[in-house]
């Protein structure tokens, strides 16, 4: 479903990924960890088209296309979604009225009929019933003085009514004490599919106890240093990231 | 329009088109108005853009043509039908229609009026004599400003509303001023209002202001005044959506007294240049004002609205809250102008202007400018002019929503927003969708659920 291939990329002119490699199937969970400005964040940014981020080499094939030729707005009507670190607040917009735009666009693009406001409703209840969010978030406007949790779950709600192919997690467990990071995960093992991939970028091993991934990665100075099943995630918990670094410097 | 067809100056024009009203009939009360009018008239000039009030407002275009006051109701052949579309029909205890400043009864509604209201035009209002003496032409009198002037010299007839004392009027009364674009050369009218409410009454009152006909110059040059006894609330919601070749001159001025509250809302949506002249005097303790405002402007309007509110009683509070969306080659300009007076201690005051640019070619002129004799008061003001953030556009996108729909809607969410204080659901939900329609990409169908 996805291929990255030695993807190199640069913010501000300063190289942060340097020859990525890796391949995401339908139906996996990937986990890409690694310390602080090992790039996570920046993989998941160029996923999802933002042009704050330079490729200047390799390439990104999504469902046979070439990911990294498409705008943003098309990389997400095809189906790759990026939870944020920091989502945006949006003042004066609804989250309702913001998803119906946003799922209208997608599904108008693969030729079907917009939803109406009645219709949306209906499917934005039932989405935030499945992610167990309060109905009163809908007449909100979009993350505007929501908490940091709220803004992480409002993420996941996005995602329930997007319905993406490839949804990418970007430190959504960040700063989450244990009960918002159970609801997250929750969302998120609800939303597990064998048609849909996903890859959880975090710093910490937490959420994996909750959302147990086929894979996990380790992202270090820019490239994939160790690849392994979900004991790695462990072994990467018990040793910590210092062990990794010398174990780097002495191979 | 070649120089050679203008010999008198503006001002003569004007005069010239007073004489011809001489005599014209009217009740005492009017012709005081009037007398006091024509007089500031003669003595004043129209305003200069070397003024520190006018300085960003060329007045100018205004005064390049010649106007033919609406001295008689219109011969403008209007029905039922074709006034309907401006009422709200909902949510309104009277409608009542003006055309170039002359009620109309025929196309008006005043049914449902609650007991101790009174709406009606000020040619008929003679029965409260007293009050329009006390009042009219008290608040905002003819001088300095000149169009004030005109509009006093000019005066024939207009919008009273009167609420009882402790009369409870929730629902607006709505006045709808169509102007005519005129078939022999533009139009000059003087739309008046008064508003009264005596003391722990409540009121409010809608102002809209719309062109009827072709499309056309015409000046409108309008006065409110709003008085709000000890313990009353006035609420004013004004609506300006004149010709986009017109142009519009408005003076709204409000007086309260102790433990009074008023609340002004302007919303600009059209006409070449606007100015609204909004104010306030705070002239008993515990008052409260609070005027908000929302501009639209695309093309090359010129919009200036110009805020006011004086502290003269201590305890009182304001608030001067504006936005503003400016497009095109527009052109904006806002002040906030606060006076604390010297006795007016413990005032509590803070205004907020904010600006969204679409175009590199639209200005705005932002001013706050506060005068504080008092020295124990809190004052605040803000000003913020921008564009949406490439971030916050980047996560519509990340979200299948395109640039330009992003912009649309980031930009009606952002005017929006003012209306959210609007109580009168019928109007709130008209106004959300012009604002709606007005920035939403063509292709888009979506509804927003405010609408609904």
């Amino acid at each position: 479903m996805l291929d990255i291939r030695n993807l190199h990329a640069s913010v501000d002119d300063i190289e942060i990924l340097r020859g990525v490699n890796m391949k995401v199937n339908e139906g996996e969970v990937h986990a890409i960890m690694g310390p602080n400005g090992s790039g996570k964040s920046t993989l998941a940014q160029v996923l999802a088209g933002n042009e704050a981020y330079e490729v200047t080499d390799g390439g990104v094939d999504f469902l046979g296309q070439d990911l990294l030729e498409m705008p943003a707005e098309e990389r997400a009507r095809l189906g790759v979604f990026m939870a944020f670190q920091y989502p945006t607040e949006i003042p004066g917009i609804t989250n309702a009225y913001f998803l119906q735009a946003a799922l209208n666009e997608i599904r108008k693009s693969h030729g079907l009929e917009e939803l109406d406001a009645m219709e949306f409703q209906e499917l934005l209840h039932e989405k935030m019933e499945l992610v167990a969010i309060d109905p009163g978030f809908a007449n909100r406007p979009v993350n505007q003085g929501f908490s940091g949790g709220e803004k992480k779950r409002n993420e996941i709600l996005q995602m329930a009514v997007m319905e993406p192919k490839l949804a990418i997690l970007d430190e959504t467990d960040s700063g989450l004490d244990i009960d918002a990071l159970r609801i997250v995960a929750d969302g998120v093992n609800k939303l597990r599919d064998p048609k849909r991939a996903t890859i959880l970028v975090t710093h910490y091993q937490r959420i994996l106890e909750y959302v147990v991934p086929d894979y996990v990665h380790v992202l270090y100075q820019g490239v994939l240093v160790k690849s392994g099943g979900k004991e790695l995630a462990l072994e990467l918990e018990k040793k910590g990231y210092d062990w990794l670094k010398n174990e780097l410097a002495t191979a | 329009m070649t120089t050679d067809t203008i010999k008198a100056t503006p001002k003569e024009r004007f005069l010239v088109e007073l004489q011809k009203l001489n005599g014209a009939p009217g009740p005492d009360w009017m012709k005081r108005v009037r007398k006091a009018g024509e007089e500031s008239v003669k003595a004043l000039d129209f305003p200069h853009h070397k003024e520190e009030e006018w300085r960003f407002t060329n007045i100018k275009p205004i005064l390049q043509h010649e106007y033919a006051p609406a001295a008689a109701p219109a011969d403008h052949g209007l029905d039922a039908a074709a006034v309907e579309p401006y009422f709200l029909g909902t949510g309104v205890c009277a409608e009542l229609v003006f055309v170039n400043g002359f009620y109309e009864p025929a196309l008006s509604r005043a049914e449902n009026l609650p007991q101790g209201l009174t709406a009606g035009n000020l040619a008929n209002a003679g029965d409260h004599g007293a009050t329009l003496e006390k009042h009219l032409g008290q608040h905002a009198p003819a001088r300095p400003n000149m169009f004030n002037a005109l509009n006093a010299a000019f005066l024939h007839d207009g919008a009273f509303i009167y609420a009882a004392q402790n009369c409870v009027a929730r629902e607006p009364v709505h006045l709808i001023f169509l102007t005519t674009t005129g078939e022999n050369g533009p139009v000059a009218a003087y739309p008046r209002v008064l508003a009264v409410a005596e003391a722990n009454s409540e009121a409010a009152f809608i102002e809209q202001f719309a062109p009827v006909g072709q499309p056309g110059v015409y000046f409108n040059s309008v006065v409110t005044e709003m008085a709000a006894a000890e313990g009353a609330r006035l609420t004013h919601y004004k609506v300006t959506q004149e010709a986009d070749e017109a142009f519009h001159m408005a003076t709204i001025r409000g007086a309260q007294e102790k433990d009074s509250v008023i609340q002004s809302f302007s919303f600009t949506f059209r006409g070449r240049i606007v100015r609204n002249d909004v104010s306030s005097v705070l002239g008993g303790e515990g008052g409260d004002c609070k005027l908000n405002g929302l501009y639209l402007t695309q093309a090359d309007q010129l919009v200036d609205n110009h805020t006011f509110i004086e502290h003269a009683a201590p305890h009182c509070a304001s608030w001067i809250g504006y936005k503003g969306v400016l497009d095109g080659k527009s052109h904006g300009v806002f002040t906030g102008k606060i006076l604390v007076q010297r006795d007016a201690q413990k005032t509590d005051s803070n205004q907020l202007n904010s600006n969204m640019l679409l175009t590199d070619t639209a200005t705005i002129d932002t001013k706050p400018q506060l005068e504080i004799f008092a020295d124990d008061v809190k004052c605040t003001h803000g000003s913020t002019t921008g564009k949406p953030p490439e971030e916050v556009i980047f996560y519509f996108r990340s979200r299948g929503i395109s640039e330009e729909m992003a912009r649309g809607m980031l930009t009606y969410g952002f005017a929006s927003e003012v209306l959210e204080d609007v109580d009168v659901e019928s109007l709130r939900s008209r106004l959300d969708r012009w604002i709606f329609h007005r920035y939403s990409p063509k292709k888009h169908t979506l509804v927003p659920e405010k609408a609904i």
